[in-house]
C-alpha cells in the first residue's frame, strides 16, 4: 500500500467513542422493544422522527437499492414483458438484416499466469524463498503446487470495452477450468468478471508516490472488481451486490496500472491470487495485513491490454431525435421531501405530448443511446420527469422503473452481449449496446415502464434507431 | 421470522457495525453530538422500514445509506439556521490520531469526506459508493482523485508552514 493511503487508512478517525457505542446499543434496545418493525413505531428521538409517517415514507435505497446504479458495471437490461407487435408502424428495413455481431475489437490482450515458485515481486524483490520463509514463520503450510497449478489454466479474456465521457470501461472474464469448479463448492463459480475504469477526462494523470516510471505516468488504482457466479452470457439478472459475496471466497486482488498517454493506451494489470484459507483481513493493522497477504499469496495473473485509443473514442455518427410518448401509464413517482427522505407513490399519468430526447452515437465499440426528458406535458411536475429516468435494470424481479431492449428484426438482442447502463439520476440514461453499427439496420429501441404496484411492464415507446451510413 | 428473532438479528448486525456508523457519521458531520443524533434517527428509520429490505445481506449497506441520508439531512437543517462557515465545527476533543491530516480532511466537502471514508475505511468499491451516494461512478472517482490531491496539497502547505515557524 502506498504510504499516503496507509496514512489515510490508519490515522483519519479517532477510536469509536464508548459513548457512541452505548448510544447505538440504547437506541437498538429502545426501538426493538417498542413495536413490530412493520408498524408505526412510536419512539421519539428527534423532531425529524416524530414527524415521519413510515407508511408513506421509505428510504430511497429501499426502493431503488438494487437498481443498477453502478455505472461501471456491465449489465444487461432486464427483459421485460413480451415483444410487442408493432402493427402499422413504418420501419426502415434494409434488404437483408445483418447478423448481430460483436463490435470491432480495438484492443489486443496478453495474459500471463505466474505461480508462486516463479514469482518475484518487481517492487520489493521478494521471491519464492522469501514467501516460503514467511509462511513457515507464520504457521502457514508450505505452498502446494498440486493445489494451485490449475491457475495456469485460468482463462482471461477481455470481452468488451467502451469509453463514455468520463471513463474507459472494459470487461474481462476470468473462467476457472471446468473440472475444478466443484472445488469452489460454496458457490459454483464458473465464470468471473471484473470491470476496470480508468479516468479518461483528466489528461494530467496523478503521479503515484512509488514505482513511477519516467515515461509512464501512473494512475490511481481506479479499479472495481466484481465476480459473478454464472457464465458471462447468463449474468444479466445477477445482482452484483449479492454476488459480491462470492468474490471473497476465491480471489483477492490488487491492481497496478500504467497508462501511456499516446494513441495506444497500455493497461497493465496485476492480479494477486490469495489462498483464502490463510487470508485474514479482519485486522486493521496495515503492516499485519500486508504480511498476511504475503503468506497467502499463491500466484499472480498479469494482463496487458494494448488499446487503440483513437479508434475507441471515435464517434462514427451521431443522431438526435425526439421520441414522442403517448397513452396513459402508471409511474412510480419519487419525491424528495424537505427532511431528505423520499416519498413514493404510483400515479396514473397522461403521457400524451411527453417527449424524450434521444441521442444515438455509433462508435467502433457499439451504440450509445442516451435518453433525457424533454418538454413536460401540461400537468406534469418536474419530479415526474426525473422519476421516469430511474431504470429498473438488471437485478431483482419486481423492480420498477424504466427498462429497454434493442430488437433486431423481432429478435431480442439482450442475450447477444452484456449491455451497459449508465445514468445520472433523474437527468439522463445512457444505454450502451456493444453491437456493431452495421448491425443497427432495422434495430428498434423498446422502452418499458413498470410501476411498483404493477405486475407487468407496459411498453411506452418503440422507435427505430436512425440508420447509420456505415462505411460512408 | 418472528419479531423476537428479527429484533435479535437486527440488533446484532447494527451493533456490530458501530465503528462503521461512527466513521460514516463523523466523516460528514465532524461533531460527536450530531453523530449521535444521526445514528439514532438512522437506526429508528432502518427498523421501521425493515420490512422493505428485500435481502438481509444488504442490511449493512442499507443502514449506511440511511445514516448517510440522515447526516446530510441534519447538515442541511443546520445550514438553514447557522451561517455557512468554510469549515465544519470539528470536535477535536476526541483525540484524532493525526491532527494535520484531520485538519486537511476538514477542508474537503462532506461528500468528498464520505467518499474517502467509504473507500479507504469501509472497503467499498467505487461502483458501490456510486450506488450508495446516488452519483455516477465517474463522479466517485473524480471525488476520490480530487480529495486525495487536495489532502496532499493541504498537508504539504502545512508542512511548509510549520517549517517556516
Amino acid at each position: 500500500m502506498k504510504p499516503f493511503d496507509r496514512r489515510l487508512q490508519k490515522d483519519l478517525f479517532p477510536k469509536t467513542p464508548a459513548a457512541f457505542r452505548q448510544t447505538v446499543r440504547q437506541t437498538l434496545t429502545n426501538v426493538c422493544d417498542s413495536a413490530d418493525p412493520a408498524e408505526d413505531t412510536v419512539v421519539r428521538f428527534s423532531a425529524v422522527e416524530s414527524r415521519r409517517q413510515p407508511a408513506q415514507k421509505k428510504s430511497l435505497f429501499t426502493r431503488i437499492g438494487t437498481v443498477a446504479v453502478a455505472a461501471v458495471l456491465v449489465v444487461s437490461l432486464l427483459a421485460v414483458g413480451t415483444i410487442a407487435v408493432l402493427a402499422g408502424r413504418e420501419k426502415k428495413t434494409p434488404a437483408a438484416i445483418p447478423t448481430v455481431k460483436a463490435p470491432e475489437p480495438v484492443w489486443s490482450q496478453k495474459t500471463e499466469v505466474i505461480l508462486l515458485p516463479d514469482y518475484t515481486d518487481p517492487g520489493t524483490g521478494e521471491n519464492y524463498e522469501t514467501f516460503a520463509a514467511l509462511r513457515e514463520a507464520n504457521g502457514v503450510p508450505a505452498y502446494s503446487e498440486e493445489a494451485f497449478s490449475w491457475l495456469k489454466e485460468l482463462e482471461c479474456e477481455t470481452v468488451s470495452m467502451d469509453l463514455d465521457i468520463h471513463s474507459l470501461d472494459y470487461v474481462t472474464v476470468f473462467t476457472i477450468p471446468e473440472a475444478l469448479r466443484s472445488t469452489f463448492a460454496a458457490s459454483p463459480i464458473n465464470g468471473d468478471a471484473y470491470t476496470v475504469v480508468i479516468e479518461a477526462d483528466e489528461p494530467r494523470l496523478i503521479l503515484d508516490d512509488t514505482e513511477v516510471m519516467a515515461d509512464e505516468p501512473n494512475v490511481e488504482d481506479l479499479c472495481s472488481l466484481y465476480f459473478y457466479n454464472d457464465t458471462f452470457a447468463n449474468r444479466k439478472d445477477k445482482d452484483p451486490w449479492e454476488l459480491k459475496t462470492v468474490q471473497s471466497q476465491v480471489f483477492q486482488y490488487e491492481f497496478m496500472e500504467r497508462v501511456k498517454q499516446s494513441r495506444t493506451l497500455t493497461v497493465k494489470m496485476t492480479y494477486r491470487v490469495y489462498d483464502r484459507a490463510y487470508l485474514d483481513q479482519t485486522g486493521d493493522d496495515a503492516d499485519a495485513l500486508a504480511l498476511n497477504k504475503k503468506c497467502a499469496l499463491v500466484g499472480v495473473v498479469k494482463e496487458t491490454l494494448e488499446i487503440d485509443l483513437e479508434k475507441l473514442i471515435k464517434i462514427d455518427a451521431e443522431y438526435r431525435q425526439k421520441l414522442t410518448l403517448s397513452g396513459t401509464h402508471t409511474l412510480t413517482v419519487m419525491k424528495e421531501e424537505e427532511d431528505g427522505s423520499y416519498t413514493y407513490s404510483d400515479k396514473e399519468l397522461d403521457f400524451d405530448g411527453l417527449e424524450l430526447d434521444e441521442t444515438v452515437q455509433y462508435r467502433p465499440t457499439g451504440l450509445h443511446v442516451t435518453l433525457s426528458v424533454g418538454d413536460l406535458p401540461e400537468g406534469w411536475e418536474e419530479h415526474y420527469g426525473t422519476s421516469l429516468l430511474y431504470p429498473s435494470a438488471m437485478v431483482a424481479e419486481n423492480m420498477y422503473g424504466l427498462s429497454a431492449k434493442l430488437v433486431f428484426d423481432g429478435r431480442d438482442a439482450t442475450s447477444v452481449e452484456a449491455w451497459r447502463l449508465e445514468f445520472t439520476p433523474g437527468k439522463e440514461i445512457t444505454i450502451m449496446f456493444p453491437v456493431a453499427a452495421e448491425s443497427a439496420y432495422g434495430a428498434e429501441l423498446h422502452l418499458y415502464l413498470k410501476a411498483e404496484g404493477d405486475t407487468d411492464a407496459q411498453e411506452i415507446c418503440c422507435a427505430a434507431l436512425p440508420v447509420p451510413e456505415v462505411g460512408g | 421470522m418472528n419479531k423476537a428473532r428479527t429484533d435479535a438479528w437486527f440488533s446484532r448486525e447494527i451493533e456490530s457495525m458501530s465503528d462503521t456508523l461512527f466513521r460514516v457519521a463523523f466523516s460528514i458531520l465532524r461533531n460527536f453530538a450530531d453523530c449521535e443524533d444521526a445514528v439514532q434517527s438512522a437506526i429508528l428509520k432502518a427498523y421501521q422500514n425493515l420490512d422493505t429490505l428485500k435481502e438481509r445481506a444488504y442490511l449493512r449497506t442499507w443502514a449506511v445509506r440511511i445514516l448517510k441520508n440522515e447526516c446530510f439531512a441534519l447538515l442541511k437543517k443546520q445550514r438553514t439556521v447557522v451561517p455557512l462557515s468554510d469549515q465544519p465545527d470539528v470536535d477535536y476533543e476526541m483525540e484524532v490520531p493525526d491532527l494535520d491530516l484531520n485538519r486537511a480532511f476538514d477542508t474537503l466537502s462532506p461528500e468528498e469526506r464520505l467518499t474517502i471514508t467509504l473507500y479507504y475505511y469501509e472497503g467499498y468499491k467505487t461502483a458501490e459508493i456510486a450506488k450508495l451516494t446516488d452519483v455516477s461512478d465517474s463522479t466517485v472517482r473524480n471525488r476520490l482523485s480530487r480529495a486525495r490531491a487536495a489532502l496532499k496539497e493541504q498537508l504539504t502547505k502545512r508542512s511548509v508552514f510549520d517549517e517556516a515557524l
